[in-house]
């Protein structure tokens, strides 16, 4: 199918869902809450990662329950746009799975970095110092 | 040599940096009530907090994921998220408690009401978070917690009947009057005392942020070994001075000021000065862990960026996460919530949960694709599954005893 | 698709027998191209079991990797999980209907 080293396996639950996403940079950006599949195009039929979805959105759907449904209505809430579902990362830019996912895309790119940006601007770029590394 | 100066650093600063506000109530109230019959539950509380922190550094520095990332990794989104909120809920009383105990201490040296002072202890715990780094942080209130030594040299001041205080430890007894539930709870809040949630979350975000290697896993195995037995002799001592001046009086400790009174009567204004910037030292320290604690829980499970070492901006959420937690704990604190009681309860309900935290590491650290050849040995998992024994004991008789013995009347 | 519509959902056979729930997936990397990452991971089996938390935590691996400590193993009574096929799938809805003879 490719000459890239295919034929890995893994568990989606065990080694892929609930890791830590990490940038280009080397900073955390939240963790795999959920995947996209898409069916494959093959006779198999089996269905594909397309993307890793991450963020309040794609966690309401792992909880699953009550809980879940509840953080999904939070989520359509705070989302601007028409676009509601939750943030996603084409699995095309993961770089590597190991301890940890590794994306080749910086954080400020990425739809789930919203809160962050968020948490920065309104409040914590406010304080003084805040673009201080602590000596 | 700079070696071994490091060392002992690092010995000095866990040494000092052990006791918390838990410490300093529970000690006290554990030896007026009971003499030192209660000495064995610090020695296991000890033993406990040392297994436990040592699997948690060994597994931050080999995995380099810090205790709530492996948590959710392990159990799951869903009971990690419930994991989350006892874990959150407790540390957030801690706080208050360690913020009291900060304000108190200021009460002493000024006469001033600790309520105003709680503010006050609010800002410069989130200040100190901001602004300096996590060694100087680590340092300076570790070392400055070792002025506590004081209250040995009050002890021995004293002259207690050292070999019926060593008969009260060796023979543990329920004194007359008092019942077996209350004995236990007792012990409970002291394993809980020693065995602090908040110091586990610390130590291994420090590890991970820090990126400990293997070679830096023995200059902090030591500092685990020897510092923490070390800081539990600093519990045992305050054990001790409330033996031999409370318990045969009968007077029950119900203030924090009241734990400062043994070495203020051996040693006068210098005895009573050093106790309270032993305190301040201490609870200051435990403030500072447990609030960013607040953060490092939440933010190690959502997967956002935390951490000392970067700026500020560059961990917005984290920080945000510290700041509401202090803002949260400083409403409660002034409402004159009882400090002693909610210390007790922080310490108690930490107990019963430990098994929360405990029983993730404990998997993790035998886990060969995480930790290499570092799993654990035959015997650390030994001790360690005896604890994971006792601790879901714990977990089970705590809330009933909380209710049969009205918590701890 | 979302993963999350398979985990934790119930898998019955055609002729109603309850297999257990979706604890996991197993994915091979056989897809096609993605970008940087290379051939896509594709989802060949889906692993079902009545309720075991040994699984969750790792010790059920093809290459068991967490062997102790004694005291948790005995504990969490092990149960092996069911692998099955995606073909076996019929339907997916609140539960996953799959063929009978994908539970031998």
């Amino acid at each position: 199918m490719s000459d890239a080293p295919a034929g890995r396996t893994m568990y989606a639950a065990l080694e892929l869902l609930d890791r830590q996403i990490v940038d280009a940079d080397g900073c955390m950006a939240g963790k795999v809450d959920d995947l996209e599949l898409e069916a494959s195009q093959d006779s198999d039929g089996l269905p594909v990662v397309v993307a890793i979805l991450s963020g309040p959105g794609a966690l309401a759907g792992h909880l699953g329950g009550r809980l879940g449904r509840w953080l999904a209505s939070v989520q359509r809430r705070l989302r601007e746009g028409p676009d509601t579902g939750p943030a996603r990362i084409a699995f095309g830019a993961v770089k590597r799975i190991e301890d940890h996912v590794e994306v080749a895309l910086p954080r400020e790119s990425l739809e789930s970095n919203r809160g962050e940006q968020w948490a920065r601007d309104v409040v914590v770029d406010k304080i003084p110092g805040a673009g201080h590394a602590p000596e | 040599m700079k070696k071994l100066g490091q060392i002992t650093l690092g010995i000095l600063t866990a040494m000092g940096g052990f006791v918390d506000i838990g410490d300093l109530v529970a000690n006290s109230e554990t030896g007026a009530r009971y003499g030192m019959s209660l000495m064995w539950a610090v020695l296991l509380g000890v033993i406990g907090i040392v297994v436990f922190a040592e699997m948690a550094g060994r597994v931050a520095t080999v995995s380099k994921r810090a205790v709530f990332d492996v948590v959710r990794e392990r159990m799951g989104a869903r009971m990690a998220l419930i994991n989350l909120f006892a874990s959150f809920f407790i540390n957030l009383l801690t706080l208050v408690a360690e913020l009291a105990g900060v304000a108190i201490a200021f009460q002493l040296a000024s006469d001033v009401n600790y309520l105003l002072w709680i503010p006050l202890a609010g800002f410069l715990v989130w200040f100190v978070i901001w602004r300096m780094k996590f060694e100087t942080m680590e340092r300076v209130f570790g070392l400055m917690g070792l002025v506590l030594i004081v209250g040995a040299v009050a002890l021995v001041k004293l002259h207690p009947d050292w070999m019926h205080l060593w008969h009260q430890a060796s023979h543990p007894s329920i004194p007359q009057g008092e019942g077996t539930p209350t004995y236990f709870y007792y012990a409970i809040a002291l394993l809980g005392a020693a065995m602090t949630p908040y110091e586990v979350f610390f130590f291994s975000s420090g590890a991970v942020e820090e990126k400990w290697t293997r070679s830096d896993l023995f200059v902090n195995r030591s500092n685990v070994y020897i510092g923490f037995p070390l800081g539990g002799f600093f519990s045992i001592m305050l054990m001790a001075l409330a033996a031999t001046v409370f318990f045969p009086r009968g007077i029950g400790v119900e203030h924090l000021g009241q734990v400062a009174l043994p070495t203020t009567l051996a040693l006068g204004k210098i005895g009573l000065a050093l106790m309270i910037l032993g305190f301040f030292a201490t609870t200051f320290g435990a403030a500072l862990e447990t609030g960013l604690s607040c953060g490092y829980t939440i933010a190690q499970y959502f997967g956002w960026q935390w951490g000392k070492l970067v700026k500020p901006r560059q961990a917005a959420r984290f920080h945000l996460v510290v700041i509401l937690s202090l803002v949260v704990a400083v409403l409660i604190g002034i409402t004159a919530v009882d400090p002693v009681q909610i210390t007790e309860y922080s310490i108690v309900l930490s107990a019963a949960a430990l098994p929360l935290t405990y029983f993730p590491i404990l998997v993790v650290a035998n886990d060969r694709q995480y930790m290499g050849d570092k799993t654990n040995s035959k015997l650390s998992n030994t001790i360690a599954s005896f604890f994971m024994v006792l601790l879901a004991i714990v977990a089970i008789a705590t809330i009933p005893l909380m209710i049969a013995t009205k918590a701890g009347q | 698709m979302r993963l999350s519509e398979l985990m934790g959902h119930e898998v019955v056979t055609e002729s109603g027998r309850v297999l257990g729930k979706v604890h996991d997936v197993y994915l091979v990397q056989d897809g096609p191209m993605l970008g940087e990452w290379g051939a896509a991971l594709r989802v060949h089996e889906i692993i079902v079991g009545k309720r075991s938390y040994a699984t969750r935590l790792g010790y059920d691996r093809r290459d068991a990797q967490v062997k102790g400590p004694v005291l948790v193993r005995l504990l969490l009574a092990l149960r092996r999980a069911r692998h099955v096929p995606w073909s076996a799938i019929r339907e997916i809805g609140e539960r996953i209907i799959v063929t009978d003879d994908a539970a031998p």
